[in-house]
């Protein structure tokens, strides 16, 4: 995987002068792939959960705790109000970086060289 | 310590239950929001944070501090306080002559090396000066003969500084085995000399932390003379193999070679550059990605490879160089004799309530003889249990002592599962 998008570093005779790309980059084998995808879905099932979990309190509560509908909290607004007018709306934004951030984390260490980030540095001096 | 954090959300989930039912449904008049939320909140905290200490066990109670300068038990505190447990170091000294001033019955206390003072405390210390030589004739007596002397008279001493108020002096020898390699000096300013016995008996005591402090040392460089090993280690068939199988790609399929060549030189780059002894797992999961893709190329479709990865796993610390050895013993000895081939599979968890990482490499290869296996997880392993084996078992125990778990269990036919816990790093 190259998500770099560095200027590819090899060039081919064979092509007539044009850049390829470098062939190196292709690194991950099925077998990779496939894991990083399990362990990406692990991340977004879990999260999911979260998610499920946070949404369906909000009926819960309306539903168990009087408190919940009728109280006030600052501005005359109820807890329910506030978690549905900005409460939900925050914790989506949260949960979504939270997600995204993971999953990209994931994405590369498991996927790709980290080795070849930093070439040259194992040259025998002349 | 298995996975315990499902029993946990079951027993938190149980706890507001039971908050829910007494607060609300038993009370009359039921308890007010806030009452309710705060026992749950106090009742969830209490299992969150004891569940784990529970799972872990008790742990051992440390011994009180101990405090510099009281009488009664001060050569007790000095032995567990264990100053020059480090070595012999200037800090090291500095912080034993303070500890052992007020113990000793003199007026100034110094610590040498063969070379040069590296503490003194107490008057004399203005000429004394820590990183000069010793400058008294009874030092290079001490270190001459590795036996302790005592000083009556300010000439004896022989302190080239004609103002030096030290006028006797109890200088014993700080050896590891029979070599000296320092000196403890107790001086006095009157002519009467410390107690030699208790001078002598702290030397011996700081003698002993020097050696231990040495053992360590040596236990060190043991380690990364095995982490050295292991490395040197990496099979010569595993090249030979490899090359084979990329010569014969060179002319079928060129691009598929050079692949395998950038793979190899990774592999050996990566074996190569490890100093360190603890890596994040990620670090290993590529080499034992780019291990396998280079036998997954000799063996084809022979060899099938299921990884299963925890997110949070990818940034823990294992020991280096230590998973790819358990992954080439499953190929080498599970499935290259197994004529239908099979699965490695390699699972990686963290239990972040235990704070363990766990790694499993399992494969459903030849498995072992039950003799074959009781030798491997016998009390001294086997030298055809293969190196890597022991070696690994040996790093661990340096590493994280009776911290670790390294299990194999495995049926003749059914393959082979080999099991590591290490602390979560």
């Amino acid at each position: 995987m190259d998500s770099s998008g560095a200027r590819p570093v090899w060039f081919d005779p064979d092509e007539r002068g044009q850049w390829v790309p470098d062939a190196g980059d292709e690194y991950d084998a099925p077998a990779d792939v496939d894991a990083t995808f399990r362990t990406v879905r692990r991340v977004a099932v879990g999260h999911f959960l979260v998610f499920l979990g946070v949404v369906v309190a909000v009926p819960i509560l309306t539903l168990t705790v009087a408190w919940w509908s009728d109280g006030r909290l600052i501005g005359g607004m109820t807890p329910s109000f506030v978690m549905a007018a900005a409460g939900l709306y925050v914790f989506f934004f949260v949960l979504a970086v939270a997600a995204a951030t993971l999953s990209n984390a994931v994405e590369d260490r498991m996927l790709g060289d980290p080795e070849r980030d930093t070439p040259g540095q194992d040259e025998e001096p002349p | 310590m298995r996975n315990g954090s499902l029993p946990l959300a079951f027993a938190v989930a149980l706890a507001w239950g039971v908050v829910y039912l007494f607060t609300q449904v038993f009370a009359d008049p039921p308890l007010g929001v806030a009452v309710t939320v705060l026992i749950g909140v106090a009742i969830t905290l209490v299992l969150t944070v004891g569940y784990p200490s529970a799972l872990r066990g008790p742990r051992t109670i440390r011994p009180a501090r101990p405090t510099a300068g009281r009488h009664g038990n001060t050569i007790a505190a000095v032995g567990r306080s264990m100053p020059l447990r480090s070595g012999l170091t200037t800090e090291a000294a500095r912080r034993a002559v303070e500890l052992l001033h007020p113990v000793l019955g003199g007026d100034s206390v110094a610590i040498t090396d063969r070379e040069k003072v590296l503490a003194f405390l107490g008057p004399g210390s203005d000429h004394h000066r820590v990183g000069s030589e010793p400058q008294t004739e009874a030092s290079a007596r001490v270190l001459a003969r590795g036996r302790t002397i005592v000083v009556r008279d300010r000439r004896r001493l022989g302190c080239p500084n004609a103002d030096c108020p030290l006028q006797s002096a109890v200088v014993a020898p700080l050896a590891i085995g029979d070599r000296v390699v320092g000196t403890l000096k107790v001086y006095r300013l009157d002519d009467i000399p410390p107690p030699r016995g208790v001078v002598e008996g702290l030397a011996g005591i700081l003698s002993l932390h020097l050696e231990l402090a040495e053992l360590d040392h040596e236990r060190k460089l043991a380690v990364h003379a095995r982490l050295d090993a292991l490395r040197a280690q990496i099979n010569p068939h595993f090249l030979f193999n490899t090359l084979n199988t990329i010569a014969s790609k060179a002319r079928t399929d060129p691009e598929e070679a050079r692949q395998l060549l950038l793979r190899l030189s990774d592999f050996f780059r990566y074996a190569v550059r490890q100093d360190r002894h603890l890596v994040e797992f990620g670090q290993e999961y590529f080499f034992v990605r780019t291990y396998l893709s280079l036998e997954q190329a000799r063996y084809g479709e022979r060899l099938q490879i299921r990884y299963d990865v925890d997110p949070q796993v990818l940034t823990a610390h294992v020991p280096v160089l230590t998973i790819q050895p358990l992954v080439e013993n499953a190929v080498k000895h599970g499935l290259a004799d197994k004529l239908d081939g099979g699965t490695v599979t390699l699972k990686a968890r963290v239990d972040p309530l235990t704070r363990t990482t766990a790694i499993r490499v399992s494969d459903d290869g030849v498995g072992m003889r039950p003799e074959v296996l009781e030798q491997l997880t016998g009390e001294h392993g086997t030298p055809n249990g293969g190196i890597g084996l022991r070696n690994i078992s040996e790093r661990l125990e340096a590493l994280y002592g009776e911290r670790y778990r390294l299990d194999i269990q495995s049926h003749y036919g059914d393959g082979t599962i080999v099991d590591l816990r290490i602390p979560l790093g």
